[in-house]
């Protein structure tokens, strides 16, 4: 799988995380690994698209099931910095209905 | 990735998947040809031997009139299906079998009419053959509307991918052909009349089977007398006509040849021309591989035509030169190996001066095949391409004008005079016919380029305004996710570099990596064969417009979509995507590629 850099900042129960660079079908999954190994003690997700330039459905399917994990714990998720790109893709496939995005 | 080596690897595994059942059609007139002609012989007598020997003629120009249809149609709804314009396709389909059912109804009456009016006489004075020949045409009359209608049938059944209706009913109409003719023949001993009815019904049987499919509902080409304008008849006509001015050639050349042998080998002359026809008829079985690569050539420039597909188009060339010259040379050198025993099957003493000439004949006239190839696959794709000048100039050369000219110039040449070596006339006229044909076809094309080419692209003179400009897309084919994901950042660069703006450009890339990364995970997996997938991206009339073509099992992604319950947001996420963002998808399966069209 190509190597992915996710950057991560800690603030109590809130864990911001931001992938540099594509979310596809390669990289989807390592950022999802990455994300699940820091959510111990996590209420708050917030998922920072400042340095990501595409999501295809892989990365879509990553953001939903990040979702499920944060609602069993009765935490939440959100995503912010998104480019109008993705934020037309979100749209799309009605992810602008079920989580906030900014 | 590389996009010429694959494409061609597509283009050769279609383009012998195609190959069999053409070969088998092409196979299907001589195999049943061999049937009567057994049952003649042996169930009947020599005479009505004759009268099927002499309605050849008659059956000449209905193949010819059956190949102009065909040809014209397979060319046209080929190009309107790469282009989705179905109603064109269902216009072509309609005007093919509305004309192909009334020359076959006229052809009918005239043959029905022609023993009483006495017009079986041009044949032959001899009253022993026409007490056979006159019953004989009137059962094979019967059999005219399905002999043209099937022929028709089978190139439409090729397009929509369903060519193992045509292998079923091949090998039924094969079966009965052989049932009615032990029923007519040997045990009703209808003679002349028997031998015809068999192969008529037979006809029959074969049209049903494959009509069914049109008229089941499920198939693309319908008929659909709103759909036809009024030019389709004229424009199926207008492609296809030299093929038929081809066979019509031919069947000149046939009568030239037959004169030529009889005044230049006097005495020896009856059994020349026995010689002679034993092997073409022996051969014209093997001949079959050769039209049947005619055949699946024919389609597949068809539809890259109509796609605009420059790299398919050449490497259909390129894989029918490169592929099939050789087989067709190891096949012509097996022939030529076993000359004596297939002299011997028809002529049972080797002493004989016939049998010598039949095995002098086995050793040369196979080598036709492999030389054939080059120019009579240069004519479909000038007929395809309205490259008329090239398509007459080789219909003439190749028909009539090389093989009767060089045997009128090489037969009184050879000596001694009037003695069985004059044979080799004919034989050798046709091994050079093929390669002056050959060379013809490289003419054009140095005339055109004022040099030699330098590939298959110019050897064929492909036009520079043909398709989309070479910067102005990308081809390339993939074979593993990370290739997918490599193109599409590819594409989105493309897109940037083409000024096309940033939405569009996202999108461009982002379907590629949905579409082609769901047959690389989920097509390539289905069977045990290797697969590729062929990508095309192009900016034409400012859309970016993406093509990815498989040859995996079919699979319809509009059918998947349609079956998806929106509350369920996981599966089929990147399908659903694509259907609601792209500006136009078309699918189609096509000569077994699943062909997926995209405009952004």
């Amino acid at each position: 799988m190509d190597e992915i850099i996710v950057n991560f900042e800690r603030n109590g129960d809130t864990l911001t995380a931001a992938p540099v660079g594509r979310l596809d079908t390669a990289t989807s999954p390592v950022v999802e690994q990455k994300i699940n190994a820091e959510l111990d003690g996590v209420q708050h997700l917030v998922i920072d698209f400042t340095a990501v330039d595409y999501i295809s459905s892989s990365g879509l399917r990553i953001l939903l099931a990040a979702l499920h994990t944060m609602e069993d714990r009765n935490g939440d998720v959100r995503l912010i910095h998104v480019n109008e790109y993705i934020r037309d893709v979100l749209n799309l496939v009605g992810f602008l209905e079920i989580m906030p995005v900014e | 990735m590389k996009a010429h080596s694959e494409d061609q690897r597509l283009i050769t595994r279609l383009f012998f998947k195609l190959l069999p059942i053409q070969i088998l059609l092409a196979a299907i007139a001589s195999v049943n040809g061999i049937v009567s002609s057994l049952f003649a012989s042996n169930g009947v007598d020599a005479a009505a031997l004759s009268a099927v020997g002499l309605y050849g003629p008659i059956n000449m120009l209905l193949g010819a009139i059956g190949v102009m249809m065909t040809a014209g149609s397979q060319l046209l709804c080929g190009k309107h299906m790469a282009r989705y314009e179905f109603d064109r396709t269902r216009g072509f389909f309609t005007a093919n079998i509305v004309t192909s059912t009334v020359v076959g109804a006229v052809a009918t009456v005239i043959l029905l009419l022609a023993p009483a009016l006495g017009l079986t006489g041009i044949f032959t004075s001899d009253p022993e053959v026409l007490q056979y020949l006159n019953p004989y045409v009137l059962g094979m009359a019967a059999g005219v509307i399905p002999l043209l209608l099937s022929q028709q049938l089978a190139c439409f059944l090729s397009l929509e991918n369903k060519t193992r209706r045509t292998t079923i009913a091949s090998i039924v109409y094969i079966a009965v052909n052989v049932l009615l003719n032990y029923l007519f023949v040997s045990v009703l001993d209808m003679k002349a009349l028997g031998l015809a009815l068999a192969s008529s019904i037979g006809l029959w049987v074969f049209f049903g089977i494959q009509a069914q499919y049109f008229v089941s509902g499920k198939s693309t080409m319908k008929f659909s007398p709103k759909d036809k304008h009024r030019g389709d008849t004229a424009a199926i006509l207008k492609i296809g006509y030299p093929g038929a001015l081809s066979t019509g050639y031919q069947a000149l050349r046939g009568i030239i040849l037959n004169a030529l042998i009889l005044v230049y080998m006097g005495s020896l002359g009856s059994m020349g021309l026995s010689a002679f026809s034993a092997v073409n008829t022996f051969l014209a079985v093997f001949w079959s591989v050769h039209g049947g690569s005619l055949a699946v050539t024919r389609m597949l420039i068809g539809t890259s035509i109509g796609e605009e597909d420059r790299t398919s188009l050449a490497n259909v060339m390129r894989v029918a030169m490169q592929r099939m010259i050789p087989i067709l040379c190891l096949l012509a050198a097996v022939l030529s190996l076993l000359a004596h025993p297939l002299a011997g099957l028809y002529y049972q003493n080797p002493d004989e001066d016939v049998f010598r000439m039949a095995e002098w004949g086995f050793r040369i006239l196979p080598w036709c095949m492999p030389i054939a190839l080059i120019s009579t696959h240069f004519v479909a794709y000038g007929q395809a391409s309205g490259k008329n000048a090239m398509v007459h100039v080789l219909s003439a050369l190749d028909g009539v004008i090389c093989v009767a000219g060089l045997s009128a110039i090489i037969m009184p040449l050879i000596m001694p005079k009037e003695s069985i070596a004059v044979i080799n006339g004919p034989y050798l006229a046709n091994i050079l016919n093929n390669i002056i044909c050959a060379l013809v076809v490289l003419l054009f094309a140095v005339i055109a380029h004022k040099r030699m080419p330098r590939n298959m692209e110019e050897l064929m003179v492909i036009p520079a305004d043909f398709g989309v400009e070479k910067d102005a897309r990308i081809d390339i084919s993939v074979r593993s996710m990370d290739e997918v994901l490599t193109v599409s950042k590819q594409v989105i660069a493309f897109c940037r570099s083409r000024g096309i703006d940033e939405a569009r450009a996202y999108r461009a890339g982002l379907f590629l990596e949905e579409m082609a990364g769901n047959v690389v995970d989920h097509g390539f997996h289905k069977d045990k064969k290797h697969h590729s997938v062929d990508i095309r991206v192009a900016h034409k009339d400012d859309d970016v417009i993406l093509r990815i073509k498989d040859d995996c099992v079919p699979f319809d992604p509009a059918e998947r979509a349609a079956l998806m319950s929106p509350q369920d947001q996981v599966r089929n996420m990147g399908i659903r995507l694509v259907y609601k963002a792209a500006k136009k998808i078309d699918y189609q399966n096509m000569l077994g590629l699943n062909v997926l069209t995209i405009r952004i």
